[in-house]
C-alpha cells in the first residue's frame, strides 16, 4: 500500500487539488473559473510535453548510439547489433507515442522525468537541486529588474512631457527656482536611466560578464567561483554562534554578479515597458476626469494611470521568467556553476540527451504556465476589469 | 644541497650508527635510483634509524573521508618498507590546499590526476629509467615472458586494510576479464591478443606470465593512467563471483544487482577522471556509509576524493600513503587539493593571471603564453615553455562513408599532395610564434627517439604547390567544370569540411591548413566543435578530415602499438579507418578490408613489442616502422610546438618538467607527493 502510494504520489496531489477546486467551484463563479484555468494549464502542459518530445525526435542519433559511443571508450568493439540491443533495452525501438505515453505516465504518477543517457543516471538526480538553483537565479534576476524598472519607469513617464524649468506663474521666484532644480534633476535621472537601459538592451551579456571578470583581475581580487568561497563552503548557516552573517556576505558577494548580469537587460526592457504603459494610460480621459475632480499629485498617479498599468505588467511575469532563463547560461560561465540552462545546452548540442533536455524544457514550461495560472487567478481576484471580463459580472 | 648528503656520510664515518637520519635533499640526491631510497638502503647508507612523524592535521583530514574508520597510529599506517623520497629542494612543511582547474569531469583536461597518481612503477625525471613506486622491485625471466613484481610489506589501502598481491590479481582476473564489468579488455593489457596469467604467489609477490616476450609490459605501467590494483576487500562483497549473496546485499543497499554496485564504485573504467560515486548519486553513498562501507573506493594514491560535484572535485591527503621524506615525515605534505571546473578558456586565463591556481599545464595553450608571461609578477607565478611530444596532425578518413571520397583518400598521391600543400613555416610563425619545428608525423616522438632520421622527419613537408598540383592530377582530382576548384574523379563537387576541437588543434593551424588546401584547388571549410562532439563523430565514422594531437615516445610504443594499426588511436586520439578496424575485430564479418600495407605494419608492430626497447634489433624494426608511417602517410604532421607550464611561486619542490606532455603521465615523473606550499616558495625550517 505504502509502495503504491509512493509510486503514485503526484497523481493524488493533482487529483485532490482538482477535486478541491471543483468542490469549491460548485457555487462560486470565481472558483469555477479557477478550476477551468487549472484544467487548461494541465492540458497545456500535456501538449508542451508532446511537442518537446517530438522535437527531440528530430535530432539525429539517439540515446543508444551515444551510450554505446561512451562504452566504446571503455575499449569495446561496437557492432550495429549491439546498438540495436541497447535500443531495445532502453525501449527506443517502441513507437514515439508509446514512449511519450510512458514518459507522461511516469511523470504524472510520481514526478519521474526519465533517465539521462549521457549522465547515466535518472534525470531527477542529474537535475537535482540545479533546477531550483536556476529557478532562484531567475527569480532573483526578475526581482532585481522589477525593483528598479517599476519605480523608475513611472518616474520616467512622469517627466515625459514636463519642461526643464518651472514656469508656473503662481509660484514665487524662490519656489520657481526650487521647482526648476527638482524638475531638472528628474529629467537628468530619466535621461541617465534611459541611456543605461538602452545599453542594457544593446550590450551582449557575455561581454558584460567578461568585462566585470577582467575588473576583478586588474584589481587583484579573487574571482567569485561557485556559490561560496572555500572558506565558507563548509560552514553551517546556523552555527554555535547563531546565524553566520559572514557566510551570508560571502554568498551575496558571489551571487550579485550573475544576478546583475542577467537582471540588467531584463531591467532595460521592463523599464521601457512600464514607461510606455504609464504614458499611454496617463493621456486617457479618465485621468483628466480625475484631475478635474481635484485629484492631484501622487494620489492621481498612483490611483489612476499607474494602477491600470500594473496589471499587464504583472501578467507578463511568466514570459519574463522564460526570457531570463535564456540568459542563464552566462551564470555557468561567470561563476563556474553548472545550472540547468547549461545542462540544457549540453543535452541539446553535445550529447543528444533526449530525456534530460525534455525534462528541463518541460520544467521551464511548467514554471511559465504555473506563473500564468497564478497571475490569472490573482488578477481575477483583485482587478475588477479582469474579474468583469472573465466572470461576466 | 648535496652538502647535507656529505654531512650524512661523515656522520656515518664517525660511527654513530643509531643517530637520527640527516635530511637528504637536493636535485642529485638519491640511492640506487634518483630521489629514491628503500628504507633499509637509506638507513644502512646513513648509519641511522629513520623515525617517522605525521601530518598534525591527518586525523581531521581522515574524518572528512566518508566511511573511513578511525585512524591507526602512524607506525601501523606506513608499510614496514616505505619508499623514502629525497625532496628536490628541501624538507617540506605540512598543510595548505593545492588549487587547480580543469574543464569538467571526464573532459580529459585534469592534469591534477597525475599529481595524486601512483602505479607499480614510474619513469624517473630523465624520462628513460623505470623506477620503483608501489612495487618495491621486479624480476623478468631471460626471455621476458615471466614478470615477478614484489610489493611492500605492510602497505595499506586508504581505509587501513592491507594491500596485497591478491588486489592486483583481482583487478586483472575479476574486473578486466569479467565481461559484466568490462566487455573487452584493452589490448595493452593482453599478450599476443590473449589474457596474461596473473597470480598472487604470496601477499607481496605477483606473477605475470605472458604468451609471448613482452619486455615493455612493466614499462607501460610507468606511464599508464590505469592502476593495476583494486580494493578486493570492498568489491568482492558485491562481486557475484566471490559472494553468492552479492545480489541480495546490493539490493538491500538500493542497487539492481551486485555488478551494478561494483560498477557504481568502479565506474567501468580505470581512468580516474570519471565521476566518483559522490557525484553519481550522493544519497546512495550515504546509504553505503551507513551500512559500514566507504563512499568511494579506497586508494593507494596520495590524495582521495571527498567531494565531487559538477562544479569541483575536492581531495584530502591519504593517511595511509606509503612514502616518507628523508626526515621521516609521511608524505604528501599538501593537505588538500581543490579542483574547480572552468569551461571557458578566457575565464581560465583570467584565473591563471590572477594567481588563483597553483599548477596547470594541460589545456593551457601557447596563444595564451604572452599574456601569461606579461602578468607573472603581479599574479606571483611562473611560466615555462616546454616542448610537447605530440603534435597537431591531420588525416583523411580512409574508410569514409562516401565511397568516392574514400577511394580518393586511399590514393597515396592525394595524401602526399595535401602534405606538401601545407605551409608549415606559416603555421609555425602564426600559431607557434616561430618557436616550433616543422616535422612530419613518424609515429614516434621525433626528438627523443634515437632511430628517427632527418629524412623521415622531413619527408613530404616541403611547401610546394606545384608538386601538390601534379600529385592531385595524378590522383584524378582535377577541375572538371572549370570553376577553379578541383572535383572528384566522377565530376561531383569535392569539398572538405574540417571539424576540429581546440583541445586537439589550434584554430590558427586549421585556418592556415584550410587556406593552403583551398589554394591548390581543394575547397576546404572549417567548423569548431567541442572535444566531446569531435570524439563521438570521429568514432562514429562521421568525419572526412580528422585532426588531433598525435605522436608518442618510444617508451610508450615499445609496449603499446595502438597508434600504428587501425584505427590508429584510442577514442581520445586521432582515429581513421574505423571500418578497417571493425573488419579486423570481427574477423571480416563486418567493415571494410584494409590494404596489404596495414597487414605488413601489423607484422612489424607485433615483432616490435617482443623486443627490449633500445636494443639494436628493436631500433632496426622501429626504423622500418617509421619508414612505413611516412611512406603510407595516413597521418600528416604539421609543426612540433612548445607549450606553457604554469606554476605558482608558492609551490615548492617543484621540478619543471622536461616536456609538457600527457605522455609519461604529466607530473608523475617529478614526484608531486613532495610538493609543498609556502608563501615564498621555500621552506620555513
Amino acid at each position: 500500500m505504502m509502495q503504491f502510494l509512493s509510486d503514485t504520489w503526484l497523481l493524488w496531489i493533482l487529483l485532490s487539488v482538482g477535486g478541491l477546486l471543483w468542490w469549491s467551484g460548485r457555487d462560486s463563479q470565481y472558483f469555477n473559473y479557477v478550476f477551468n484555468r487549472y484544467l487548461l494549464a494541465l492540458a497545456t502542459l500535456l501538449l508542451v510535453s508532446g511537442i518537446v518530445f517530438s522535437l527531440m525526435e528530430v535530432l539525429p542519433g539517439d540515446c543508444a548510439e551515444k551510450y554505446m559511443a561512451y562504452k566504446n571508450t571503455q575499449g569495446e568493439t561496437i557492432t550495429q547489433a549491439d546498438i540495436q540491443a541497447e535500443r531495445v533495452r532502453m525501449g527506443l525501438d517502441k513507437s514515439l507515442p508509446e514512449r511519450w505515453g510512458r514518459w507522461v505516465t511516469n511523470l504524472t504518477l510520481r514526478g519521474d522525468l526519465g533517465f539521462s543517457c549521457a549522465k547515466r543516471q535518472s534525470v531527477n538526480l542529474a537535475l537535482g537541486n540545479r533546477f531550483w538553483m536556476s529557478f532562484m537565479f531567475c527569480i532573483a534576476g526578475l526581482v532585481f529588474a522589477y525593483l528598479i524598472a517599476v519605480p523608475f519607469g513611472i518616474l520616467s513617464a512622469f517627466t515625459i512631457n514636463k519642461s526643464w524649468t518651472d514656469k508656473n506663474p503662481q509660484h514665487s521666484k524662490a519656489e520657481q527656482l526650487l521647482g526648476t532644480v527638482i524638475l531638472s534633476l528628474q529629467k537628468v535621472v530619466d535621461l541617465l536611466l534611459r541611456i543605461i537601459s538602452y545599453l542594457g538592451l544593446a550590450l551582449p551579456n557575455f561581454l558584460l560578464a567578461l568585462t566585470i571578470i577582467l575588473l576583478y583581475v586588474f584589481a587583484g581580487e579573487p574571482m567569485p567561483t561557485g556559490l561560496f568561497s572555500d572558506q565558507w563552503a563548509n560552514v553551517p548557516w546556523f552555527g554555535v554562534d547563531g546565524f553566520s552573517t559572514g557566510k551570508l556576505y560571502d554568498f551575496l558577494g558571489h551571487i550579485w554578479l550573475p544576478i546583475f548580469v542577467i537582471g540588467w537587460s531584463a531591467t532595460a526592457l521592463q523599464l521601457q515597458t512600464v514607461r510606455a504603459l504609464v504614458v499611454d494610460e496617463s493621456n486617457k480621459l479618465y485621468v483628466d476626469a480625475a484631475r478635474a475632480r481635484g485629484v492631484d499629485g501622487i494620489a492621481l498617479w498612483a490611483g489612476y494611470p499607474v494602477r491600470h498599468s500594473i496589471s499587464p505588467l504583472f501578467n507578463s511575469i511568466g514570459f519574463d521568467f522564460q526570457r531570463v532563463f535564456n540568459d542563464l547560461p552566462i551564470v555557468a560561465i561567470v561563476i563556474g556553476l553548472t545550472d540547468s540552462a547549461a545542462l540544457l545546452i549540453e543535452a541539446l548540442s553535445m550529447t543528444n540527451d533526449q530525456e534530460l533536455a525534455a525534462g528541463i524544457l518541460f520544467l521551464v514550461a511548467l514554471v511559465v504556465i504555473s506563473m500564468n495560472f497564478i497571475t490569472d487567478v490573482v488578477l481575477a481576484a483583485i482587478d475588477p476589469r479582469v474579474r468583469k471580463s472573465v466572470l461576466g459580472n | 644541497m648535496s652538502k647535507l648528503f656529505i654531512a650524512g656520510a661523515m656522520a656515518l664515518m664517525a660511527g654513530n650508527a643509531l643517530a637520527a637520519c640527516p635530511a637528504v635533499t637536493g636535485p642529485d640526491a638519491g640511492g640506487a635510483y634518483p630521489h629514491l631510497f628503500e628504507k633499509a638502503e637509506f638507513e644502512s647508507k646513513q648509519g641511522c634509524t629513520l623515525s617517522f612523524s605525521e601530518n598534525p592535521a591527518i586525523s581531521q583530514l581522515n574524518s572528512r573521508i566518508a566511511g573511513n574508520p578511525k585512524l591507526l597510529p602512524l607506525a601501523q599506517r606506513l608499510p614496514q618498507e616505505p619508499l623514502v623520497i629525497a625532496p628536490y629542494q628541501s624538507i617540506g612543511v605540512y598543510g595548505g590546499v593545492l588549487k587547480g582547474i580543469s574543464k569538467a569531469t571526464e573532459s580529459g583536461t585534469s592534469d591534477l590526476l597525475s599529481v595524486r597518481h601512483v602505479n607499480l612503477v614510474r619513469f624517473s625525471d630523465d624520462l628513460a629509467t623505470v623506477v620503483p613506486n608501489v612495487a618495491k622491485s621486479w624480476e623478468w625471466n631471460a626471455d621476458f615472458t615471466v614478470l615477478k613484481v614484489n610489493l611492500r610489506k605492510g602497505h595499506k589501502w586508504s581505509d587501513g586494510v592491507p594491500f596485497t598481491a591478491a588486489d592486483i590479481a583481482f583487478w586483472y582476473n575479476n574486473m578486466l576479464m569479467d565481461s559484466h564489468v568490462i566487455e573487452k579488455p584493452k589490448d595493452r593489457f593482453l599478450s599476443a591478443g590473449k589474457p596474461v596469467k596473473v597470480e598472487a604467489l604470496n601477499d607481496t609477490t605477483v606473477q605475470f606470465t605472458m604468451n609471448e616476450p613482452a619486455p615493455g609490459y612493466l614499462d607501460n605501467f610507468a606511464q599508464d593512467y590505469a592502476q593495476p590494483f583494486l580494493p578486493k576487500h570492498l568489491l568482492e562483497k558485491f562481486h557475484p563471483a566471490f559472494n553468492k549473496d552479492a545480489d541480495t546485499l546490493a539490493k538491500s543497499l538500493g542497487f539492481d544487482d551486485g555488478y551494478a554496485l561494483v560498477n557504481f564504485y568502479y565506474g567501468q573504467s580505470d581512468w580516474k577522471d570519471i565521476p566518483t560515486p559522490l557525484l553519481k548519486d550522493k544519497a546512495a553513498t550515504e546509504r553505503l556509509v551507513k551500512a559500514g562501507y566507504t563512499a568511494v573506493m579506497p586508494t593507494l594514491e596520495s590524495h582521495l576524493v571527498v567531494e565531487d560535484t559538477l562544479e569541483k572535485r575536492h581531495l584530502v591527503a591519504n593517511p595511509y600513503f606509503f612514502q616518507v621524506d628523508t626526515a621521516g615525515n609521511q608524505l604528501p605534505y599538501i593537505n588538500e587539493i581543490n579542483e574547480v571546473y572552468i569551461g571557458d578558456e578566457d575565464i581560465q586565463t583570467a584565473k591563471l593571471i590572477s594567481g588563483e591556481v597553483d599548477y596547470k599545464a594541460q589545456a593551457v595553450n601557447l596563444p595564451q603564453a604572452p599574456v601569461l608571461l606579461e602578468n607573472k609578477g603581479q599574479g606571483k607565478y611562473d611560466v615555462a615553455l616546454r616542448p610537447t611530444i605530440a603534435q597537431t596532425t591531420f588525416a583523411f578518413n580512409l574508410t569514409d562513408k562516401d565511397v568516392e571520397k574514400r577511394a580518393v583518400f586511399n590514393d597515396v598521391n592525394f595524401r602526399r599532395a595535401m602534405s606538401v600543400a601545407m605551409d608549415r613555416n606559416q603555421i609555425n610563425e602564426i600559431a607557434y610564434f616561430g618557436l616550433g619545428t616543422p616535422t612530419q608525423y613518424t609515429g614516434f616522438d621525433a626528438d627523443t627517439t634515437p632511430f628517427i632520421t632527418e629524412k623521415q622527419k622531413n619527408s613530404w613537408i616541403q611547401f610546394d604547390q606545384k608538386l601538390a598540383a601534379e600529385l592531385l592530377d595524378k590522383a584524378g582530382v582535377v577541375d572538371k567544370d572549370g570553376d577553379g576548384l578541383r572535383d572528384l574523379p566522377s565530376g561531383k563537387k569535392f569539398e572538405l569540411n574540417i571539424q576540429y576541437a581546440t583541445q586537439g588543434t589550434p584554430s590558427e593551424v586549421v585556418e592556415i591548413v584550410a587556406k593552403s588546401w583551398s589554394d591548390v584547388g581543394v575547397k576546404t571549410t572549417i567548423k569548431e566543435v567541442t572535444s566531446d562532439e569531435y570524439r563521438n563523430s570521429q568514432t562514429a565514422n562521421d568525419l572526412s578530415v580528422l585532426s588531433w594531437v598525435m605522436g608518442r615516445p618510444l617508451a610508450n610504443i615499445a609496449s603499446n602499438t595502438e597508434t600504428l594499426v587501425p584505427p590508429y588511436g584510442s577514442f581520445f586520439d586521432l582515429r581513421t579507418g574505423m571500418l578497417w578496424s571493425q573488419y579486423l575485430d570481427t574477423n571480416g564479418a563486418e567493415g571494410v578490408a584494409p590494404p596489404a600495407t596495414v597487414a605488413e605494419m601489423k607484422k612489424l608492430t607485433d615483432r616490435f613489442v617482443t623486443l627490449k626497447a633500445g636494443t639494436e634489433e628493436s631500433n632496426k624494426v622501429g626504423s622500418q616502422i617509421a619508414d612505413k608511417v611516412v611512406d603510407d602517410l595516413f597521418i600528416l604532421g604539421t609543426v612540433k610546438a612548445v607549450s606553457p607550464v604554469y606554476r605558482s611561486n608558492a609551490l615548492a619542490n617543484f621540478e619543471v618538467p622536461k616536456t609538457s606532455s600527457y605522455e609519461f603521465y604529466r607530473m608523475y615523473p617529478y614526484l608531486p607527493s613532495q610538493w609543498f606550499l609556502s608563501t615564498d616558495g621555500v621552506a620555513k625550517q
